[in-house]
């Protein structure tokens, strides 16, 4: 996946006596979607704003596409979607995405393209305050990607969205991976990070906890256990090749043999279990 | 600065000012009460001095537009969070703050000559009256991008021009009552709006005392309002 994104090192940031980060350091390749993950009030959007230059950091480095956060070499690249992006409320879909192509002076015929990428565009003409909440969402969402970024940074891009808008900006942020664009995301959704995510790092109060390839931790967290289910019994064995020989042949009727690993949310939770 | 994103801010402010209701309502009322005061009561009035209902027109134009309009407009983007998704797309302050100053200023020049030709003012005096205009707006433009900066939503937007706008509007209509009044009155623009006018449509020498104190009250009015601009931003920047 090639070279660094962006490179964090010992990163801090507090609000008064409030600690928000806490040496935190981690890297993002380039063509990943890096899913950054913890309950709310974890820092996961202090870290966003300290990514994206919109919050000055207490202390450590940060190097995002080789400049500062701070760089105005870099908005061009970048696109940004915050809990709380704003629409224009008495302008059309259209009109909202014109002002930035404007803003970004980019070429008019992106509207309707990325309209098309997050299928609006049959309500092109209509009012944003018509609009429904997925899709002001897919509008914002258009908007963020209008002038192609290379770097999207989503926080927490599908919280309060039902489930089926949920899955269709989804479906459109991994299009966009699929296609080259580097991806960090914010969530608390485990299961969707499990599903989108090529590598996650867990916070907790402001802490890296762990990080790595969801597959790689859910196995690193396993309880190391098989899971028999017999026409008569449903019980745990260790995960041992001699156990379960054995183990097959005394059994008669067999209905399932099944690897037990944790789920996402449970290395989670064993980990903030530990840490506390 | 840039000039193509203050053209794109400027052409998307301009055009929902006249959408927006609660603008719209604020830019019509002092031309609304030009048409009632010279058709309706224009009998009454028949005896009052040159201009005196256009300048009363103009004052609550000078007092309404940059403390309500322009402030309103800077915090409905902090309170819809649009603000936030302009500079996100690299959009400075200076540009957005710029464009909508350029707005506020349109749409009381807008008003102002509308105001002119309703009040049949002698037309030998519109280049005179656009200077005095322009002058007493720009004294009272800071100061509307200054409350704009300082709320955080409209209604706190509301509270912080209300009394501004009573303020600015109050000294010039009540400075005859009273000599106090009229000595306090001075200090405000758009008592020197009122002076410049009067003293133009007097025909007699335009440059006395009074004009001067007019003029240099409006400079320094424009001074502070920099000043204290410049101030409220360094202190609290335009979106926290
Ligand atoms: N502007 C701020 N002022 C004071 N405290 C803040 C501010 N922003 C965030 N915090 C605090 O920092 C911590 C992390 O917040 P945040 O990054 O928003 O968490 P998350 O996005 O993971 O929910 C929280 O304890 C929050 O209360
Ligand atoms: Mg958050």
């Amino acid at each position: 996946m090639g070279k660094n994104v962006i490179e964090v090192k010992q990163l801090s940031k507090s609000f008064g006596t409030t600690v928000a980060l806490d040496n935190c350091d981690f890297v993002i390749r380039k063509g990943e979607i890096f899913g950054f993950l913890g309950p709310s009030g974890a820092g996961k959007t202090t870290t966003i704003k300290l990514l994206t230059g919109q919050l000055k950091s207490d202390g450590g480095d940060i190097q995002i596409l080789g400049e500062n956060p701070f760089s105005s070499k870099i908005k061009n690249q970048i696109g940004i979607m915050s809990d709380n992006s704003g629409l224009y409320e008495k302008m059309s879909v259209y009109d909202n995405l014109l002002l930035f192509t404007k803003i970004y002076d980019i070429d008019k015929s992106c509207i309707e393209k990325v309209l098309e990428e997050v299928d609006l565009l049959e309500a092109k003409k209509q009012l944003v305050s018509q609009l429904s909440k997925g899709m002001r969402q897919r509008l914002i969402f258009a908007r963020t990607i209008i002038h192609s970024p290379s770097l999207l940074f989503l926080d927490e891009p599908t919280a309060n969205l039902d489930p089926s808008t949920a899955n269709e900006v989804r479906e459109i942020i991994k299009k966009l991976n699929a296609k080259g664009t580097t991806v960090f995301l914010t969530t608390h959704n485990m299961e969707e990070a499990d599903e989108m995510c090529h590598r996650v790092a867990f916070l907790n109060h402001g802490h890296i906890i762990e990080s790595g390839q969801p597959e790689e931790l859910k196995l690193k967290y396993s309880k190391q256990q098989i899971r028999m289910k017999t026409n008569q019994d449903d019980y745990m064995i260790p995960l041992d090749k001699d156990i379960l020989k054995q183990e097959l042949e005394h059994i008669d009727h067999l209905l399932m043999i099944h690897s037990v690993e944790p789920t996402l949310k449970e290395v989670f939770l064993s980990l903030t279990k530990e840490e506390s | 600065m840039n000039l193509r994103i203050c053209k794109a801010l400027f052409m998307k402010d301009f055009k929902n000012c006249f959408v927006n209701k609660n603008v719209f309502l604020m830019l019509a009322l002092p031309v609304f009460f030009g048409v009632i005061y010279k058709f309706l009561l224009g009998d009454i009035l028949q005896g009052a001095t040159g201009g005196f209902v256009m300048v009363l027109c103009i004052i609550m134009t000078i007092s309404i537009v940059p403390l309500n309009v322009l402030a309103n407009m800077v915090a409905e983007e902090k309170e819809k969070h649009t603000l936030r998704s302009l500079m996100l797309a690299n959009v400075s302050a200076t540009d957005f703050l710029l464009s909508k100053a350029f707005v506020a200023l349109v749409l009381m020049l807008i008003d102002g000559i509308l105001i002119f030709f309703v009040c049949q003012e002698p037309m030998e005096y519109f280049g005179y009256f656009l200077i005095f205009y322009i002058l007493t707006s720009l004294s009272v433009l800071f100061f509307g991008a200054l409350v704009g900066l300082l709320s955080k939503d409209q209604m706190s937007a509301g509270t912080l021009s209300s009394p501004l706008m009573i303020l600015l509007m109050l000294p010039p209509m009540f400075s005859q009552l009273n000599e106090m009044i009229g000595k306090i009155a001075v200090i405000f623009p758009t008592t020197s709006f009122q002076t410049l006018y009067v003293q133009l449509s007097s025909h007699q020498n335009f440059w006395n005392q009074d004009t001067m104190i007019a003029i240099i009250v409006c400079i320094v009015w424009i001074l502070l309002g920099i000043l204290a601009f410049g101030y409220g931003y360094k202190k609290k920047g335009l979106d926290d």
